[in-house]
């Protein structure tokens, strides 16, 4: 856009002063994840005098994030595979093999969608307590799985309802079973719906702060948020800014990596949510 | 339905404890599962105390388990009824005043009144300073903990910047005010505050009050009684306390900072005066400079108050409990007793530079600790919030939310008085409060 | 008959595990959210008492702090949503036709609606902090000391300082979505107007806008809806602080649940928060449904 007129200038300037703010902050926390303490302290504008890797080994090691980044790996791994997995069979029992109550049943789980998981936590709370899931994965994956189906059941029921009936009759006429039909065929022929839908539940859990801060309590078991918040009040009485800033950077690098190999499916998994609304 | 639920893992607990007891019986080894806040005091004392108690109880196998967050990590062992069994619960998560309530603490009324570990002609219940064990309480008779670790709330200042300018530590609030007006003057922060922690400000409140108007209207107001608050002397006391910011004696930013900034503030040298607790030295030990000193002081008198000069605000700390749901409860109830042992309590002493609450272990402290030991001494009366705090923890919210307006000058003097009035006929009010009464 | 059978168990095995997580772990606990509202309980103890509707009165007409966190709330959802749609609707309109940089630009403007808004708390308390902070310090470089101030202990400002990241993270993210939606509009519509020398502005409400005000109407309700839901940010920056200034509906709930322990009274504010997010979204959808333009 070259600059043609005044308006087209001042929406240039607009774009520049937003670029800043967009980048100023991730900026200052790279740069400050590299100082000492007592340069933190200085002024924020100075560079750090030589590169504090120290304060990284200090976050990835004393601090824990190494375990608890390990433990969003695991934790959202399995999670959404299962999700996905779940769903997808559901899904495409409802739409491909409707029958009396079908079609109830897909409404039950798309009208989950309107529900927050906020307003269920007491209960939920209660019923790990009672089936003795509190702090384990246990209670956390299967929470997760649950409230990621409404949305998921949605997209993928979406999707198959959208394919050529050929397809498994073609599958059938070969000698495939229902489920081999399922597995064999549907599924792969699924498979960019099956990124967003894995896309978007990544997002999804990784980030997850309240559900894991009710349910999970051993340090061992934190991920990653719940990991950074505890960080940050941990911190605070070593008064290790440094640290907390590398903690910081180590949580977002993942999610930077990721973005750059996968923009476009990221893009679209990421605003494929905001159906929801 | 919550009680079916109940029963049945009661049964299922009744079964694991059978099979617990059965395989306990063969190799007859009782393993002690003890959780400890992991804070100030780290968690190598415990051990000592742990192996020293194994030592003497072959049969008795001792894990410390430590965590910073110590509340967090074992609410939903609490809630789940598979608790350790001796816990030290510290801050949030759950606290003992929550597990009172709901009735999952296993008393120790009647081991109070066992002979003392090495004190054979003394009951443990008489080797521990009498008003702490008062202070997580019921209302009945029984007594539900005992802590170890005696702390007190008072003011720091800075020995080496004094010198430099040739100040004193102040003995009046005159002398407060014409002291802060020189710090100000020389480009230094007389006090460093701190807002995150709304409780901690409650504690200069407490005291004000006191020095102002007296024990017996810190006690009215503690217990919530009718026109507490708009008593003369209180008002006037937060109307002191209120001076303080409008002197501009508290650094900027002040409201935005936690406890641990503005104590980096004082250790920095950025600060002269700082109020604390008596665990600053060890809290602040990794961060202050190495030459860095920090001597205790008492909140200085009111010359126009009626209040007692000496009173101290002293913590008895929180208390080592024994869950109800503890696998060995004798056990741990036992390895309290020798936890608050003399000798043990002496160690403790040593080991960490702190105070303990067991009678007559106080000896050979640090110079700063002397200080606080004395101010202990002197102290005709103590008082605390920490029963109060568990008793009416919306009101004590309440009372700290007010108390940030208080400094951020929303409220004034008047209307924080007020306020706090009707909180206080609120809480008295509700019939779902059970009310308490204290009498420091 | 066989076959048939086969089915009802292939049927049957494939639905199985969905629903019944889905019964477990999303149904019955929002149904016994609706039981549970009804009693006094400690969470604690297993004693529950019934005390009817007891909980909403008191939390209507007897709790301030409710409503201050309501207000609260209705701020955020008024504030963000607003400042978010402007900002994102410009960009868009920029963002819409492509130029050099524009691709790199827009994934850089994108990005933050990646990071989780625990990191992103932190950072911007950090961005606010008093002594080591970013933002003051900005200000007295630029010359205007006179408006640095204690941002997240400051009544005055708090709720905007908490929302500003929540403006930050989002403002990207819809406009990529905006992006995608101006850029499926046909280009003869743009290119008529053109013709008939239309000005920019004019071109974007009386066309671009029309023609993707299902995807903009869309957007507002996942806002609001958003905003109404924020905890992250709000526990992390100030847990509701300074006295309560920027309390909010789900920060109130979860310490009366997880920290006063009175699981009742939070319920019964979980059933009045879905009531509210129900009723706004519904009454946005509404309002904001006009004639959709085919093209």
């Amino acid at each position: 856009m070259k600059p043609r007129s005044v308006g087209d200038a001042v929406r240039l300037l607009f774009v520049g002063f937003y670029t800043l703010i967009v980048l100023g902050p991730l900026v200052w926390l790279v740069v400050t994840s590299f100082k000492t303490s007592a340069e933190i302290y200085g002024s924020p504008w100075t560079l750090p005098s030589r590169m504090q890797w120290d304060n990284y080994v200090r976050a990835w090691f004393e601090a824990n994030i190494g375990q608890y980044l390990f433990n969003s790996i695991f934790v959202t791994a399995v999670s959404i595979s299962l999700i996905v997995i779940i769903a997808a069979m559901a899904a495409y029992v409802l739409v491909r093999y409707p029958f009396r109550g079908s079609r109830i049943i897909l409404v039950a789980f798309v009208s989950g969608l309107m529900v927050p998981v906020q307003i269920a936590l007491v209960p939920l709370h209660d019923l790990l307590r009672t089936l003795g899931l509190l702090d384990s994965y246990w209670g956390l994956i299967p929470v997760y799985i649950a409230f990621s189906l409404p949305f998921t059941v949605f997209l993928l029921s979406g999707y198959f309802s959208t394919l050529p009936r050929d397809l498994e009759q073609a599958a059938i006429i070969d000698g495939c079973s229902h489920a081999q039909v399922f597995w064999r065929v549907m599924l792969p022929v699924s498979k960019p719906a099956v990124m967003t839908a894995l896309i978007f539940n990544f997002l999804g859990i990784w980030n997850e702060f309240i559900l894991a801060l009710i349910i999970l309590a051993s340090d061992e078991l934190k991920t990653l948020p719940l990991g950074l918040a505890d960080l940050q009040v941990v911190m605070r009485y070593q008064v290790d800014w440094g640290a907390l800033f590398a903690g910081l950077v180590i949580a977002i690098v993942p999610i930077f990596i990721g973005y750059i190999f996968l923009q476009e499916q990221v893009t679209e998994g990421a605003t494929m949510g905001a159906l929801k609304g | 339905m919550k009680r079916a639920k109940n029963a049945v893992v009661r049964l299922f607990l009744a079964m694991a404890v059978v099979c617990l007891l059965s395989a306990g019986a063969a190799a007859e080894t009782i393993e002690l599962e003890v959780a400890v806040f992991d804070g100030a005091f780290g968690t190598d004392f415990f051990e000592y105390v742990a192996r020293e108690y194994e030592e003497m109880h072959p049969n008795v196998e001792v894990t410390i388990q430590g965590s910073p967050e110590i509340g967090i990590v074992l609410r939903p062992r609490f809630l789940q009824g598979n608790p350790p069994d001796v816990t030290w619960l510290v801050r949030e998560g759950i606290t003992n005043a929550e597990l009172l309530r709901a009735d999952l603490i296993h008393p120790i009324t009647e081991a109070m009144h066992s002979p003392a570990y090495f004190q054979e002609d003394k009951k443990w219940k008489e080797t521990i300073m009498p008003g702490t064990l008062r202070t997580l309480t019921d209302g009945s008779d029984e007594i539900w903990g005992v802590s170890l670790d005696l702390l007190t709330w008072n003011m720091w200042y800075n020995p080496q910047m004094f010198e430099e300018y040739g100040w004193e530590p102040p003995q009046t609030f005159a002398d407060l005010m014409a002291l802060g007006d020189e710090i100000r003057q020389e480009g230094i922060v007389p006090i460093a505050l701190q807002g995150q922690i709304a409780d901690y400000n409650i504690y200069w409140v407490m005291q004000f009050i006191q020095r102002q108007a007296g024990m017996d209207a810190l006690n009215s107001v503690l217990n919530l009684e009718e026109g507490a608050w708009l008593q003369d002397g209180v008002l006037e006391a937060v109307r002191k306390f209120r001076m303080l910011k409008d002197e501009g004696f508290f650094q900027s930013g002040a409201m935005g900072m936690d406890h641990m900034e503005a104590q980096t503030q004082f250790v920095m040298g950025d600060a002269a005066m700082v109020a604390n607790g008596s665990w600053m030295p060890a809290e602040m030990g990794g961060i202050a400079p190495d030459d860095f000193e920090m001597v205790p002081f008492q909140y200085p008198k009111f010359e126009d108050g009626v209040g007692d000069p000496n009173a101290l605000n002293v913590m008895d700390a929180e208390k080592w409990i024994v869950p109800r749901d503890a696998d060995h409860p004798e056990q741990a109830v036992d390895f309290l007793k020798f936890l608050t042992s003399k000798p043990m309590a002496q160690e403790f002493v040593q080991q960490k530079d702190a105070m303990t609450t067991v009678v007559g272990a106080n000896v050979d402290l640090s110079e700063e600790l002397q200080i606080m030991a004395d101010m202990v001494e002197e102290a005709d009366r103590t008082f605390t919030h920490v029963p109060i705090q568990g008793w009416y923890p919306e009101w004590f919210g309440t009372w700290a939310d007010n108390t940030t307006s208080l400094l951020l000058g929303e409220l004034d003097p008047e209307d924080y008085v007020e306020v706090m009035e009707t909180a206080s006929e609120r809480t008295r009010e509700d019939p779902n409060v059970e009310l308490f009464e204290v009498d420091f | 008959m066989k076959a048939v059978y086969r089915q009802i168990g292939f049927k049957a095995g494939f639905l199985a595990p969905a629903v019944g997580i889905f019964v477990v772990f999303f149904i019955y606990p929002i149904l016994q959210t609706l039981h549970v509202s009804l009693y006094r309980w400690g969470g604690l103890s297993p004693d529950m008492d019934w005390v009817g509707l007891d909980n909403f009165r008191n939390l209507l007409f007897h709790d301030p702090i409710f409503w201050k966190a309501v207000s609260n709330n209705l701020f955020f959802l008024i504030v963000f949503p607003i400042i978010t749609l402007v900002l994102s609707l410009f960009f868009a309109s920029v963002f819409a036709r492509r130029f050099r940089g524009s691709t790199l630009l827009s994934s850089v403007y994108f990005f933050p609606a990646l990071i989780s808004w625990v990191a992103i708390s932190i950072l911007w308390s950090f961005i606010y902090h008093p002594s080591i902070g970013i933002l003051n310090s900005l200000l007295a470089g630029i010359g205007l000391e006179g408006l640095a101030r204690t941002w997240l202990a400051d009544p005055a400002v708090v709720l905007g300082a908490v929302a500003a990241p929540l403006i930050w993270r989002n403002v990207g993210f819809y406009m990529v979505m905006f992006v995608a939606a101006i850029r499926n509009i046909p280009p003869e519509y743009h290119e008529s107007a053109l013709i008939d020398g239309a000005s920019r502005w004019t071109i974007f409400r009386h066309i671009t806008l029309p023609l993707i005000w299902e995807v903009v109407s869309v957007a507002v309700v996942f806002m609001v809806v958003n905003a109404f839901l924020a905890f992250d940010l709000v526990w992390i920056m100030t847990q509701g602080g300074p006295s309560r200034h920027s309390e909010i509906l789900t920060t109130y709930f979860y310490r009366k649940a997880f920290i006063e322990f009175q699981m009742g009274y939070a319920t019964a504010m979980a059933v009045l928060l879905f009531i509210g997010v129900l009723t706004v979204s519904l009454l946005l959808r509404r309002f904001m449904q006009r004639e959709t333009v085919e093209y």
